[in-house]
């Protein structure tokens, strides 16, 4: 469903599409609203509700760079798009650990688009 | 003819609209201009209508498509041209092409070998080399080998299967003397290898994520003591440290006064589509990019500020118009326009030496001239009365019907004339200039200087003005600029207003700012200021009557 840098990571069990218009707003002489537009970005919300520590580790190390590509599904085209993202902040909860051994769970983190 | 710039319906209602989006792009010549004066260029074999020094005039593009002899060429269906001869219209662009024609796959028998020589070394980022893009005909396999002074080899490039009409060899040049490209196989069978221009460097693009902000200072001083030149700033990305002063392989050192930059500022008409209006004709004059900074910001003139070298005249000249062309020739200004007006206006020239600057300054206030750079970096000398003629908003807004058509079209152009409390941020602010009460014009005739004082009529009190000008020779022609003067000091309302702006508005042209007591005065453009950092908004600054 995602790929990262051309990689597939694992299909998320949260996927939400934000689209963000970035404008410049201000009030005319006459007290109206003008825009200029800037931009309009798209921030996707991921989450994982468990990951293999294989699994986590892929996706961690595929969102490490300071940008990189995103091949995901557009909700406005309809369609696959690429574009380049950066990651927010990284959020891991740990479900047990046991004999040494520790499991993943709530992994959940944004990508912004560039 | 109407001066406002040509742009489409679809413009003048997105630049206006409650939302737009707006994106600017800057070109920038990395180019060694020097090598473009200093070379000499040859070929291996050359076709009839080949013209091989085009290589080198910076015109990259083709005039025409044009019918040859090659297969599929000489097509009847109103795409192709006849050729000119090699002395016919030296205007139109061929550049070089081959006298051999290549085969069926593409290969040349003989390698065609086109020569570059300098007679002195040269630095450059690269090269660029132009097939033909009109024709969308390029050379797949060819060689580029560069000298320098005894026939040593410094760089060379082996490119096989070339797929684009222009190709960017980025590769650091020092002090090159001769450049060889041999073309050893043509994208199409049967044709003759042609190039159209070779640049010395690069002309790099900056827009959306590269290009951090840019500004555009274009003014016009009316009565004034300067010919003023107008100014592009902008900074670009520079995270890939390309402008570093110690990377070794970055551009820096290729970096020179007077390479050229221009700007187009776009106004979105549909999704992703944008309709630019483009100003060219500046020179690089400043560039700085701090160490460990992510940025580089450079400057770039108009070019008035390349005319501040003595003026010496070639002959004696008798009336504006001709002194006015020796001045723009001698600078070296290619695109120029003068209106056939100064024919009518007698002098006696300069007695005494001047700058091209101050020379051109003279005869703009000596013939009532606008003296300009328009927007396509032609530098124009326009009396104002002219000039008004085709800005002012009542005459501009008098085309607007076009009668006898069976259906009446209405030309909405004017409406980007009236910048009205829609697209200002704050009420425009509105100050007196002082009032002239005397003028004293100095007349030189012959050898001798007389001064005259002329007063203005409306005015009881106020400053005193001396205007010094070696081009007015009769105490008649003293009398008609003093009056003129005058008139143009009684214009003193100066109206600054922040703003949207509007790429179409130029300086010179005439406008109607909106204010709360609905004066609705006409006043002329004297500054605009464009900003764009993603988005675009500015100042403009217009005189007026009270």
């Amino acid at each position: 469903m995602i790929k990262i840098d051309g990689r597939n990571i694992p299909t998320p069990s949260d996927y939400s599409v934000g689209i963000q218009d970035l404008s410049k707003a201000e009030r005319n002489a006459r007290g109206d609203m003008i825009i200029e537009r800037i931009a309009t970005k798209r921030k996707i919300e991921l989450a994982w509700k468990h990951l293999s520590k294989q699994d986590l580790q892929l996706v961690m190390n595929a969102v490490s760079p300071v940008f990189f590509k995103v091949e995901y599904l557009d909700p406005q085209t309809n369609s696959t798009q690429t574009k380049t993202f950066y990651s927010g902040d990284r959020n891991v909860g740990a479900l047990d650990y046991i004999n040494g051994e520790i499991r993943w769970k709530d992994i959940k983190f944004n990508v912004i688009e560039k | 003819m109407d001066r406002l710039i040509e742009v489409s319906r679809e413009f003048k209602e997105a630049v206006y609209a409650p939302i737009r989006k707006t994106s600017a792009k800057v070109n920038f010549e990395i180019l060694d201009n020097e090598a473009y004066n200093d070379v000499s260029s040859s070929a291996s074999t050359e076709a009839h209508l080949s013209r091989v020094s085009q290589v080198t005039d910076k015109v990259r593009k083709a005039s025409n498509q044009y019918a040859t002899f090659e297969r599929d060429y000489f097509r009847l269906d109103g795409s192709f041209r006849i050729p000119p001869k090699p002395d016919e219209d030296v205007r139109n662009e061929l550049g070089w092409w081959s006298g051999d024609i290549c085969g069926e796959d593409g290969v040349f028998t003989v390698p065609q070998i086109l020569t570059l020589t300098f007679s002195a070394e040269h630095n450059s980022m690269g090269l660029t080399i132009h097939f033909d893009a009109l024709t969308n005909e390029y050379a797949s396999d060819f060689d580029i080998e560069v000298y320098q002074a005894n026939n040593v080899l410094i760089a060379s490039e082996s490119v096989i299967d070339n797929k684009d009409a222009i190709f960017v060899w980025l590769h650091g040049l020092d002090d090159y003397r001769k450049i060889v490209i041999t073309i050893r196989k043509w994208a199409h069978g049967f044709r003759r290898a042609r190039i159209l221009e070779i640049d010395f460097g690069v002309v790099n693009e900056y827009e959306g994520d590269k290009l951090i902000k840019v500004a555009l200072i274009e003014q016009m001083n009316v009565v004034g003591d300067t010919l003023p030149a107008n100014e592009i700033k902008f900074t670009i990305d520079n995270s890939s440290k390309e402008f570093n002063i110690l990377n070794p392989q970055g551009f820096y050192r290729f970096l020179k006064e007077r390479q050229q930059v221009s700007l187009n500022i776009g106004v979105e008409i549909e999704e992703d589509v944008f309709e630019y209006v483009s100003t060219s004709g500046y020179y690089l004059t400043d560039w700085q990019s701090d160490e460990g900074a992510l940025t580089t910001s450079f400057t770039a003139r108009n070019i008035f500020e390349l005319f501040e070298k003595e003026y010496t005249p070639s002959a004696v000249f008798n009336n504006f118009f001709d002194l006015a062309e020796d001045i723009l020739k001698q600078a070296g200004v290619v695109f120029y326009s003068i209106d056939s007006t100064l024919r009518d206006i007698e002098t006696t020239g300069f007695k005494d030496k001047v700058t091209y600057r101050k020379a051109l300054q003279c005869i703009g206030i000596a013939s009532k001239s606008a003296v300009y750079q328009d927007r396509s970096s032609t530098v124009v000398i326009k009396p104002f009365e002219i000039l008004d003629e085709s800005t002012s908003y009542i005459h501009f807004a008098g085309y607007d019907m076009f009668t006898g058509m069976v259906t009446p079209t209405v030309y909405s152009g004017y409406d980007m004339k009236n910048i009205t409390f829609d697209n200002v941020y704050k009420e425009p602010q509105i100050k007196l200039d002082k009032l002239l009460q005397t003028l004293v014009m100095t007349v030189y005739a012959g050898e001798t200087k007389q001064e005259y004082i002329f007063y203005n009529p409306e005015v009881k009190e106020g400053a005193s003005l001396k205007c010094d000008i070696p081009l007015i020779n009769s105490e008649e022609h003293a009398a008609d600029i003093a009056k003129w003067i005058i008139a143009e000091s009684n214009l003193r309302a100066l109206y600054q207003v922040n703003w949207r702006q509007n790429p179409a508005l130029e300086t010179g042209d005439i406008v109607i700012i909106e204010d709360s007591f609905g004066a609705e005065k006409q006043s002329r453009i004297i500054k605009q200021e464009y900003e764009f950092v993603g988005y675009l908004n500015g100042k403009t600054e217009t005189k007026g009557g009270v």
